[in-house]
């Protein structure tokens, strides 16, 4: 089974979370540990350009740190989301929940 | 006209006041005499006010029948202070206050004793008194001041705290009122206070909001939070109130010169102060404050260790319940296999507090909330028919509260929480809590109801094994849809052995069923308890929703709101209506359903586009009830994403296209082969491993039922 890497970097007053591998129900938590200590809390990126599937899994956690995100006051953005991730978002038929920007250098300042 | 506006818009808002209390109550006739004379009285002060300029000997008749409204006003706030909160017959008292009431009439208005003549000259009002006008004055005050203090004076002995606050804020009101009318009413037309007669009437208001507010409130308030909240309001008088009322004064002494740049000043000033008022006190009342508290709270229960055992788990719920309440005990009681309600908390006597059918458990089931304070029974008209039954099961208990987990009419369990260690009732704001925090107690509630005592279970392994015992005995939990017109196969597993994946059938009648299919997000037992939750709300929602799209937004309204963050629903809700060869659905995100017609001999993708439940709070927009017609033969195989997404060693997806070649090799299979086949192909594919969960159902139509058709 491929893992997953989960990598975070400060950008300015964001703090972005590359994702690389398949987001499944055995790789989510590395995810999910990140996304908790940050969503909320600062504003917040993920980067879902290495990302080479993703379920459900997946899925529930940017809706959670979308959330926490939206109770905080504070800004969430999926960035480049890869072909399968954003078939992913799409299949909730709620792709508007997630805000989207094609690449890290489109974060507001 | 001027003040005397104020004085009419008093009396509609004391009339809306007193008509918005709905229901039979005690003191109830009592307290809509009191405003319906209280209204009359400012009515006919205003309306005598206005006249006495062209039609003095109309206002005197209606000046005097003013005052025979006051009278009549305060006759029937002291009959409220006497009788409430009880529903007794005082028939002497009654006759008293009517006789009171007969020679006031006379005194005030047929003789020359309370007012001789009225006049007005712009402003100047003038008040010809009789000579007995002082003393009929002082009756009439003496009638509500009277009231107040008997109010006053049982707010400091009646046994119920929640009936001690109502007598003690309506007292306060009526104080109020008497003091008001003494100022404007009877000294104000003599003295410095001329100009505002017209005021006078206004105490109308105070007295019955104060009123209509005891006959409305179930739940004690924190004088601490009323102390906090009268401070926020006295900051925004001052702070932004006065100033835009001196901002629009000054704005209107120019108005004859520049009239619309007046309205445009006072506009501006009105937003912005405003606006700043509103963020003000945004904040300051409490409510965010209370939001965090309740999100703690949430996020404690949520964090239970369900892997501890169940003596474990209950003993730290009720430390956190202890320590956010204040509460001097919880006890927890569960449904058994034979539908008693037994203590499991703390004592695991296992005591039965409550049989199957007993009045105490039937009320439970008949009451349609989920959280009950004592006071609540009390003093709510709404549960006067349950009153002594509920008020019965509270004392067997000792309870101040109660919590109920239903899974439609049925209790699971009930959470009872003792008095509070500070001797106050449990108030608004913790009724809130529990509200908030019910989602999280049905868990538990649902744990303890399905998860043995710990000293039975042995060597079982704990997270795994208590969690499993959890979903099989619910998704065993269904009505088969056993029908000779159709066979209905299903596979519904987890890797983990835990999941959020759910098939449900309820039957609706001889030949209808309701089903539902699909999975909620998460994984193990976080999703399994997620989807025990929801399996149980929905068959809650079947039985009090007919509309099929309402009952999918509710459904999605209780995912977003009560279970955990970031938790969504996939899947597909839909009626089986065998005698119609029709399945009606809603699809909410299922990935696969095929339509096998043996017409056609070709398979069809029949699912549509479909939202999720879960991303946004009002769904209902976003549903589309669809009709699938089935002809005889036909089969309809619908799968969760753990199927389609299922993928090889090489990355690769199982993917739709697969799915339909082994409906298309399996025609002649049987619907449990077809399930199978599906299965084993899909792990075959996956190298022998699934990720996710999976369900997978099937469904065969034979035909309409013969007997149908006759």
């Amino acid at each position: 089974m491929t893992g997953i890497s989960v990598e975070a970097m400060e950008r300015g007053a964001w703090t972005v979370l590359s994702v690389h591998g398949p987001i499944n129900s055995y790789t989510f938590n590395e995810l999910q540990e990140k996304t908790m200590l940050h969503a909320g809390r600062v504003d917040m990126a993920v980067d879902l350009s290495g990302v080479s599937s993703m379920t459900s899994a997946g899925i529930g956690v940017l809706l959670a740190a979308i959330e926490d995100a939206e109770t905080a006051g504070k800004r969430f953005f999926v960035i480049a989301p890869s072909e399968v991730s954003r078939l992913a978002i799409e299949s909730t038929g709620f792709a508007d929940r997630f805000p989207t920007l094609p690449s890290i250098k489109e974060l507001p300042v | 006209m001027g003040l005397t506006l104020f004085t009419y818009l008093a009396a509609i808002l004391a009339a809306a006041a007193a008509i918005a209390v709905k229901g039979a109550r005690p003191g109830l006739r009592a307290f809509r005499a009191a405003a319906f004379f209280s209204v009359a009285y400012a009515l006919l002060l205003a309306t005598g006010y206005m006249l006495s300029i062209d039609y003095p000997a109309a206002a005197l008749v209606l000046v005097r029948a003013a005052g025979v409204g006051v009278i009549a006003s305060y006759l029937a706030f002291l009959r409220l202070a006497i009788g409430y909160p009880y529903a007794k017959r005082l028939f002497i008292l009654d006759l008293a206050l009517v006789a009171i009431g007969l020679a006031a009439v006379w005194a005030f208005v047929f003789t020359d004793a309370y007012i001789v003549e009225v006049k007005r000259f712009e402003l100047e009002y003038i008040r010809f008194e009789g000579d007995y006008h002082r003393p009929l004055s002082l009756v009439g005050l003496a009638a509500g001041l009277a009231a107040a203090l008997t109010m006053t004076a049982r707010s400091f002995i009646t046994k119920s705290r929640v009936y001690r606050q109502h007598l003690a804020v309506m007292a306060a009101g009526l104080l109020f009122s008497v003091a008001w009318g003494y100022v404007f009413a009877i000294v104000g037309p003599t003295g410095i206070l001329k100009a505002a007669y017209p005021l006078s009437a206004v105490n109308t208001l105070v007295a019955v909001l104060a009123a209509s507010y005891a006959f409305s409130s179930t739940r004690v308030f924190q004088p601490r939070l009323v102390a906090k909240t009268f401070g926020v309001w006295l900051a925004i008088i001052v702070a932004f109130a006065l100033p835009l009322g001196a901002v629009v004064a000054v704005a209107f002494l120019f108005r004859a010169e520049a009239g619309a740049t007046a309205l445009g000043i006072a506009a501006i000033a009105f937003l912005l102060l405003g606006r700043g008022a509103e963020s003000f006190a945004r904040g300051r009342m409490g409510s965010e404050h209370d939001a965090a508290s309740r999100e703690d709270l949430e996020a404690a229960i949520a964090h239970l260790d369900l892997s501890a055992g169940r003596e474990s788990v209950l003993g730290e719920l009720s430390a956190i319940v202890g320590e956010s309440f204040g509460c001097s005990w919880l006890a927890v009681l569960s449904e058994d296999d034979a539908g008693n309600l037994r203590r499991i908390y703390p004592d695991d006597d296992d005591e039965i507090v409550t049989t199957p059918n007993s009045p105490a458990l039937e009320a439970l089931a008949a009451v349609d909330r989920r959280v009950i304070l004592k006071t609540d029974v009390v003093a709510d008209a709404s549960f006067a028919e349950l009153k002594p039954v509920l008020l019965g099961f509270f004392d067997v208990l000792g309870a101040e509260a109660i919590v109920i987990a239903k899974e439609g009419r049925r209790v699971v369990g009930l959470f009872a929480l003792g008095p509070k260690r500070s001797g106050a009732d449990y108030d608004a704001q913790d009724y809130a809590a529990f509200d908030a925090v019910h989602g999280k107690l049905f868990v538990v509630a649902y744990y303890a109801r399905h998860v043995a005592r710990e000293s039975l279970l042995g060597t079982v392994e704990k997270e795994i094994g208590l969690a499993d015992q959890i979903v099989k005995s619910i998704q065993e939990k269904i009505d088969p849809i056993d029908h000779p017109g159709v066979e209905v196969s299903f596979v519904c597993q987890s890797p983990r052995g835990l999941g959020g994946d759910l098939f449900d059938s309820v039957r609706i009648s001889e030949h209808r069923w309701f089903f539902v299919v699909g999975d909620i997000s998460g994984k193990g037992l976080n999703a399994s308890m997620s989807m025990v939750i929801l399996k149980s709300m929905i068959r809650t929602l079947l039985k009090e929703e007919k509309d099929f799209i309402k009952l999918v937004a509710r459904a999605n309204v209780f995912i977003k709101e009560r279970l955990p963050r970031g938790t969504f629903f996939s899947g597909m809700f839909g009626f089986l209506a065998l005698d119609k060869g029709s399945i009606y659905f809603i699809n909410c995100g299922i990935p696969a359903m095929f339509f096998r017609s043996p017409g056609l001999d070709s398979v069809i993708e029949t699912q549509g586009e479909g939202k999720m439940l879960g991303f946004v709070r009002n769904v209902e927009p976003y549903l589309k009830t669809r009709k699938l017609a089935l002809p005889p033969g036909s089969r309809v195989l619908i799968s969760t994403d753990g199927i389609v997404e299922a993928e090889s060693v090489r990355g690769e997806r199982y993917g739709k296209e697969r799915l339909v070649r082994i409906l298309a090799e399996n025609k002649d299979a049987s619907a449990a082969e077809t399930v199978g086949a599906v299965v084993k192909s899909a792990s075959a594919f996956a190298g022998g491993r699934l990720d996710d969960d999976i369900t997978v159902v099937a469904i065969d139509y034979a035909g309409i039922p013969k007997e149908k058709k006759r």
